[in-house]
């Protein structure tokens, strides 16, 4: 029975020390009077010097309050003035409030940003804009000091553009209270064009442009394979004349290219192709029955003239596989 | 050896118990240590519990699975064990010494539990058995359950304490047995709450029952001829006085037992009582009905009882004649819970907690519980009355013959449960998680969510490894995501092996991964590829350990600081300290309860009101002499009456086995394809179980191709039915039979990640030699033009996440965003669902994985609904690609009827109050993937079918020079003003391989389902708004206006295995 004993009481023990553990923490003592004194403005990074007056014994609770959040501290006051240190790190008003007893004080600070850590990278939007002449792209400006804080108006932004066509144009960045920003316009050749910024004797890392062609001029398509025989098998393989924009920028690699062929008995064929080298190029399967099958091709929204493919009645005539559709439903979304 | 015996009799220890251990150690230890547990269902579970503890004693928050759960939802006992042991050998090595630890404890408290009904050789023998038994062994080896073996450890090992303080009064053995009741609560509570019922129960039951029948110290002897009214009073009164005292010590005990149950796990039941998340049960095999389910009955309930099933008639007939027939009662009533759904029974006991009890242990606890039986049974085979009667019956040579067979029976059933695992494989391989860890940590892949597909319980092995995180997990108590609570699946990893129900919480996980920050899938199984791919998800490439590493783009990183639930310092300490606290304590409680049998009592005093009145009532019997009659005999009499002579039971024994032989004959012989709908049936079976040589020898041997054609025909099959697809259903809905020729109409339905396919084929059958044969289906003779293709591609690379950098997140992986365009955009319902379409084009000069979302806003102004384009999309656009797109609106996966789920399912979001606005937002990164465009829509043409019904038809042609694997079409549909209306998505079930095509016909949605909604619709692209009126609809194919539209496009989407 004692051991039972022995291990409820050990249980409860237990309890008792985690239920009743005390609090730690100072009890404040009160004053009759408080003072606050404390600098009007400071540069982030530097040490903010407060200086608390209170009764001899005082207890102080000093509340920092900054962009940051809250903080809290407590001074013991021994009847001289206490010099308490505070951190300037946050741009922005920095508020100290101090309490003790019935007591209470405040003081109001501004921190200022501190110079720009090194020269910031623009950001670019949009990305990619067409190579037209009138297009143009937003270059912004962000820099920031150690501390994170944006330094924004605070020093002049440089944006030099370097275009696809090898014209360099610099433009100086306008500035609101915590970025700079200007428009760079689009030059009339496609291609990359580099950007960079100098900030405060620093120049930052280089950030790309794309300029885009815009959509092409008209264009035609034209049969590449001769041999067309209305076998349902044979692949005929067409092309478009050369892919460019009214400034001769050519389509860039990889656009898509839906090609539609309309055969004779009014069924259609689509497909994507991809251009390469400025010309969509595709397979079209021949046509089981002789007569002409009519192909367009469409890039970037631009149609092409239509093709007339003309195929003639093959050598031996193609057996039909025989082989039954298959059946499909529509899918998803509950039907 | 009689050395050994004689040092283990000085000390008190019976030999055969030490055999019983030694054979523990070699037998499960030596299985343990060749790694046993990494195949069973639940040993990394408990692994990764304990990785929690060694990582943070008092943390209960657990952030690892399920975007986090409080750890306080499983008593903490073995896993701070493990957790303790693995500092210093690790977390395997830890896992295995104390699992191994569990068995022997188990081993030796089946001894003490057969030492109160027994004799000490009938309890050793009992000891071996459970050495061996089956049923401990598929707990350990098979589902690696490590709180059950170790909690029932020390439950057995209390109730000799149980009962000597409810019989004797022994308080030291009161201290014991709560000390040791404290241990079994923080290994496993369910373990103390139904060993109360199934153990302690009828044990205290037992202690009560022999002291009713034992006078007391001092007892008047009088006993009267006939109970008459003037003596039924002081009968009663002087056998409730005997057991007065056990009755108040057993209330006593329980007051206690109950006490600790709270105490120890306090956390737990605060958790119990506070979860507000309320889980839709999970299936579990073991309730299901072992009848129509034959591998559940054998898994959870023919392999545990193994060779126990023999003694379960001798425990009966031993057990009901003696006192020990509570204890009996407690085994039969185990028995019939552990029959699951095979009869009602169990769930008319068992009530609302049918649905969510895993019936197996029941079925484990009877087997433990009729070991000291066993043991008895044993006894009597080595020299007691049942060696007596083999002998008798069948001579004297025969008794040593009939041993040894017992002895290899439980030996090879042993030996075959703990090798399961590897005879019936129920886990994926192995896996090795080293290059998955190295992985997660690799450029800070870490901070998103992953998500694992055909790992098995190794998921939870993975999850030791890392301090990433999975929305997905492997304790499904803990389930907190809707889509998972609300859905009867385990763990959205293993779905498909439940059928499908999981496939619906995996389709929205995979469709709104952003929701969870989910970004990489680590896939063992390529049954899920087809729905990643349509879902937009892009295989980044094969791990070292041959993984699949699925990635979807543009999804944000998980934000610094993560939610957390810590319980209150309290509560943590709780948790931290008691647990082990009550484990130490059963360590006291062990040692305190094997002090020697405290002497009983001469005299007994009755001290108090209660005892003293009845002393008085029982003093009024008078003495009288004489034979008390039995009022037993008679039924004794009739009983006698009813037996059986033995030429009849052997008759009758006879008659049955000749009557099964001959039922089996005959339905083996009339299953031989004598209808032709057996054929049907036996054919399908054997393509659906790959048995392709069966298969092929029930074509018409006059018209099938040669084995070796056939069997290449089937191996150039690819595409979603023949590689991702499993048959689900089967019906015979016609038979057209004649002399030789017969034509069955089946109805099938396949069930893939994408979608449930229903068809129905007409087989034709020929009669040849009495027997049906399918006539084969033609094979497709379609050549590829070309004998050698070459194509022309460009090729992507994005190369922001390759630079070497240390930095968290590259400028440009962010802002480098391509231009779209909202070409279209609007709401539409169908069937009264609202559901939001669209076009999006990229106009810039890279290719762009694109996301659409869309919101509904409902008359308060507030977002109705939010969903994401799932698979109605092409999610890689070329530059200058359009896509159409639809948005469903989904509510959460199986809040309906679970029952009836499909994969194509829908789960609408509920009732949208009045749409008055939409909003659609598409954005896109950079991307180098999913840019393949092999298939043509090729012969397209539109129609409308006799009943008016919009229909297209065409086939697909392959012209790339890989497989294209999975194809499906877009097909936008217009209304008569050309307006876009609808998008339909299809998708073919069949590979279109290098240069060939595939015909098909696809039914589209009528037009009267169809409700434009007239509200303002507001599109934005990276942010911006925008909503363009450009056209993209080249490619337009006119419908016969009696549909309804006035026309379509079409646009393939292609998953190409290869190429992933």
């Amino acid at each position: 029975m004692k051991h039972l004993v022995y291990m409820v009481a050990g249980i409860t023990v237990g309890f008792a020390v985690l239920l009743l553990a005390p609090a730690s923490g100072q009890t404040p003592v009160g004053t009759t009077h408080l003072d606050l004194e404390m600098a009007p403005a400071a540069t982030a990074g530097e040490v903010l010097e407060i200086v608390v007056t209170a009764d001899l014994g005082a207890v102080v609770d000093l509340y920092v309050i900054d962009s940051y959040g809250t903080s809290h501290q407590q001074v013991g006051v021994d009847g001289e003035p206490v010099l308490v240190e505070v951190p300037a790190t946050m741009a922005g008003r920095l508020d100290i409030i101090a309490i003790s007893g019935a007591q209470e004080a405040t003081a109001t600070a501004v921190v200022y940003p501190a110079n720009p850590r090194q020269a910031p990278a623009p950001m670019i939007g949009a990305r990619s804009i067409v190579a037209d002449g009138a297009d143009r792209a937003m270059v912004v400006v962000i820099s920031d000091d150690e501390f994170g804080n944006p330094t924004g108006g605070t020093m002049a932004a440089i944006v030099t553009v370097v275009h696809p066509d090898g014209t360099r144009a610099v433009h100086a960045g306008a500035a609101t209270a915590t970025l700079q920003w200007t428009w760079v316009p689009s030059v009339t050749t496609a291609g990359t064009a580099q950007v960079v910024v100098d900030q405060g004797g620093h120049r930052g890392a280089t950030r790309t442009l794309i300029e885009i062609p815009a959509e092409p001029e008209p264009f035609a398509v034209e049969p590449v394979t001769e041999l067309r025989p209305a076998d349902g098998l044979t692949l005929v393989e067409v092309a478009t004349t050369p892919l460019a924009d009214r400034f001769g920028n050519r389509v860039v690699d990889g656009t898509a290219a839906v090609v539609t062929a309309r055969y004779g008995d009014g069924a259609e064929s689509i497909q994507t192709a991809v251009v390469v080298g400025g010309v969509a190029r595709t397979l079209i399967e021949a046509a089981d029955q002789p007569g002409i099958v009519y192909v367009r091709i469409s890039v970037h929204g631009v149609t092409s003239s239509e093709l007339a493919l003309e195929f003639s009645a093959p050598l031996v005539p193609v057996e039909p596989s025989g082989v039954s559709p298959l059946r499909l439903v529509p899918l998803g979304g509950g039907q | 050896m009689s050395r050994l015996r004689t040092i283990l009799a000085r000390i008190g220890f019976d030999p055969l118990l030490a055999a019983a251990l030694g054979v523990t150690v070699l037998f499960h230890g030596g299985a343990l240590a060749s790694g046993s547990f990494r195949r069973t269902y639940d040993a990394y579970v408990h692994i990764f519990f304990a990785d929690h503890y060694a990582r943070g004693w008092f943390q209960t928050w657990e952030p690892r699975w399920y975007t986090g759960f409080t750890v306080t939802s499983y008593p903490p006992g073995t896993h701070q064990l493990v957790a303790l042991f693995s500092k210093f050998v690790g977390l395997e090595a830890a896992f295995v010494a104390v699992q191994l630890a569990g068995v022997l404890i188990v081993v030796i408290g089946i001894y003490r539990l057969t030492r109160l009904i027994a004799s000490p050789r009938a309890a050793g023998i009992a000891a071996l058995l459970g050495a061996v038994a089956t049923g401990i062994g598929e707990a350990v080896h098979v589902f690696g359950q490590l709180p059950t073996i170790c909690s029932l450890g020390l439950l057995l090992n209390s109730l000799p304490s149980v009962r000597r303080w409810v019989v004797e009064g022994d308080r030291g053995h009161l201290a014991a047995a709560i000390a040791l009741l404290a241990g079994t609560t923080a290994l496993h509570h369910v373990t103390t709450l139904f060993g109360a019922v199934f153990f302690v129960g009828p044990l205290v039951v037992h202690g009560l029952i022999e002291r009713f029948r034992t006078p007391l110290p001092g007892e008047n002897p009088s006993r009267p001829l006939r109970v008459t009214r003037s003596t039924f009073g002081p009968l009663a009164a002087r056998r409730l006085r005997r057991v007065l005292r056990p009755l108040a010590r057993t209330a006593v005990f329980g007051v206690l037992a109950v006490a600790v149950l709270v105490v120890v796990v306090f956390p737990y039941w605060v958790w119990t009582s506070s979860d507000p998340i309320v889980q839709i049960p999970i299936p579990h095999a073991s309730r299901d009905s072992f009848i129509a389910n034959p591998n559940a009955g054998l898994v959870f309930w023919l392999v545990p009882w193994g060779p126990m099933l023999l003694a379960l008639p001798y425990a009966i007939g031993r057990g009901l004649r003696s006192a020990a027939w509570p204890l009996v009662a407690s085994i039969g009533l185990l028995t019939l819970l552990g029959t699951g759904g095979t009869t009602p029974i169990p769930r008319m006991l068992l009530g609302g907690a049918f649905e969510i009890l895993t019936l197996d242990r029941f079925t484990f606890w009877a087997t433990v519980l009729i070991l000291p039986f066993a043991g008895m049974m044993g006894e009597e085979l080595i020299d007691g009355r049942l060696a007596a009667r083999i002998r008798s019956a069948l001579g004297s040579l025969a008794l040593p013959v009939v041993q040894a067979f017992a002895v290899a029976v439980l030996l090879a059933s042993a030996i075959f449960t703990v090798n399961l695992t590897h005879l019936r494989p129920m886990q994926p391989a192995s896996i090795d998680p080293g290059p998955i860890v190295d992985f997660l940590e690799r450029d800070q892949h870490s901070q998103w969510r992953y998500l694992t597909l055909g790992f098995g319980d190794q998921m939870a092995w993975l999850a030791t490894q890392t301090t990433a995180q999975t929305v997905d997990g492997n304790y499904h108590s803990a389930r907190r995501l809707p889509e998972l609570v609300s859905y009867p699946v385990e763990r959205v990893e293993g779905a498909k092996f439940r059928g499908i129900p999981g496939l619906g919480s995996l389709q929205q996980f995979l469709a709104v991964p952003e929701r969870y920050h989910l970004k990489f899938v680590f896939s063992n199984d390529q049954f899920y590829d087809p729905l990643l791919y349509f879902t937009g998800w892009r295989a980044l490439g094969r791990l070292d350990n041959g993984i699949m590493v699925w990635e979807r783009e543009d999804v944000a990183p998980m934000p610094a600081v993560v939610e957390s639930h810590e319980l209150p310092p309290l509560y943590r300490a709780m948790w931290g300290l008691f647990p082990p606290l009550a484990l130490l304590s059963a360590a006291g409680g062990g040692y305190l309860a094997s002090r020697p049998q405290k002497r009983e009592p001469q005299q007994h005093t009755a001290a108090k009101w209660p005892e003293r009145r009845l002393e008085a009532i029982a003093a009024r019997l008078e003495a009288e002499n004489g034979e008390s009659a039995s009022w037993k005999q008679p039924i004794r009499d009739w009983l006698s009456a009813l037996k059986p002579s033995d030429r009849i039971v052997r008759v009758t024994l006879w008659v049955t086995v000749a009557a099964t032989l001959a039922g089996a004959i005959t339905a083996v012989a009339h299953r031989a394809d004598s209808a032709p709908e057996d054929a049907v049936i036996a054919f399908f079976d054997d393509i659906d179980f790959r048995r392709y040589e069966q298969a092929w020898e029930r074509l018409n041997p006059q018209t099938r191709p040669s084995l070796a054609d056939y069997l290449l025909n089937l191996s150039v099959e690819d595409g979603l039915l023949a590689s991702y697809a499993s048959l689900d259903a089967f019906s015979i809905l016609d038979v057209e039979p004649n002399a030789s020729r017969a034509t069955v109409t089946v109805e099938l339905s396949y069930v893939t990640p994408l979608a449930v396919y229903d068809s129905v084929e007409q087989v034709a059958l020929t009669r040849s030699s009495g027997r049906w044969y399918l006539n084969p289906e033609p094979s497709d003779t379609n050549e590829p033009a070309e004998r050698l293709a070459r194509r022309t591609r460009v090729d992507f690379a994005a190369m922001g996440r390759l630079a070497v950098t240390t930095a968290t997140t590259e400028y440009d992986d962010i802002l480098d965003r391509p231009e779209l365009t909202v070409d279209d955009a609007r709401v539409v319902r169908i069937d009264g669902r609202p559901v939001s379409i669209g076009l999006v084009t990229n106009v810039d000069a890279d290719p762009a994985a694109v996301t659409v979302t869309s919101q509904l806003f409902d008359t308060s102004g507030g977002v109705a609904a939010q969903y994401n384009a799932a698979t109605v999309i092409e999610h890689s656009l070329l530059p200058g690609e359009s896509t159409p797109f639809r948005v469903d609106f989904e509510g959460i996966a199986g809040v309906g009827d679970v029952g009836t789920f499909r994969p194509d399912d829908f789960v609408p979001m509920g009732e949208v109050d009045g749409v008055t606005r939409s909003a659609t937002y598409v954005k896109a990164v950079v991307t180098g993937r999913g840019l393949q465009r092999p298939a043509v829509v090729r012969d397209v043409v539109a129609t409308a079918t006799s009943s008016g019904m919009p229909q297209v038809s065409g086939s697909i042609l392959n012209l790339d020079t890989t497989d294209a694997t999975v194809v499906a079409a877009l097909v936008s549909l217009y209304d008569l003003t050309g307006e876009l209306i609808w998008v339909d998505w299809v998708v073919l079930p069949e590979a279109v391989r290098p240069g060939l095509e595939k015909p098909f016909v696809a039914d589209l949605t009528a037009h009267s389902r169809l409700d434009p909604v007239d509200v303002p619709v507001a599109a934005y692209s990276n942010g911006l708004s925008s909503l363009t009126s450009g056209e993209a609809r080249a490619g337009f194919i006119a419908l016969p206006g009696s549909t309804g539209y006035s026309g379509l496009t079409i646009q393939p989407v292609t998953y190409a295995r290869s190429s992933q």
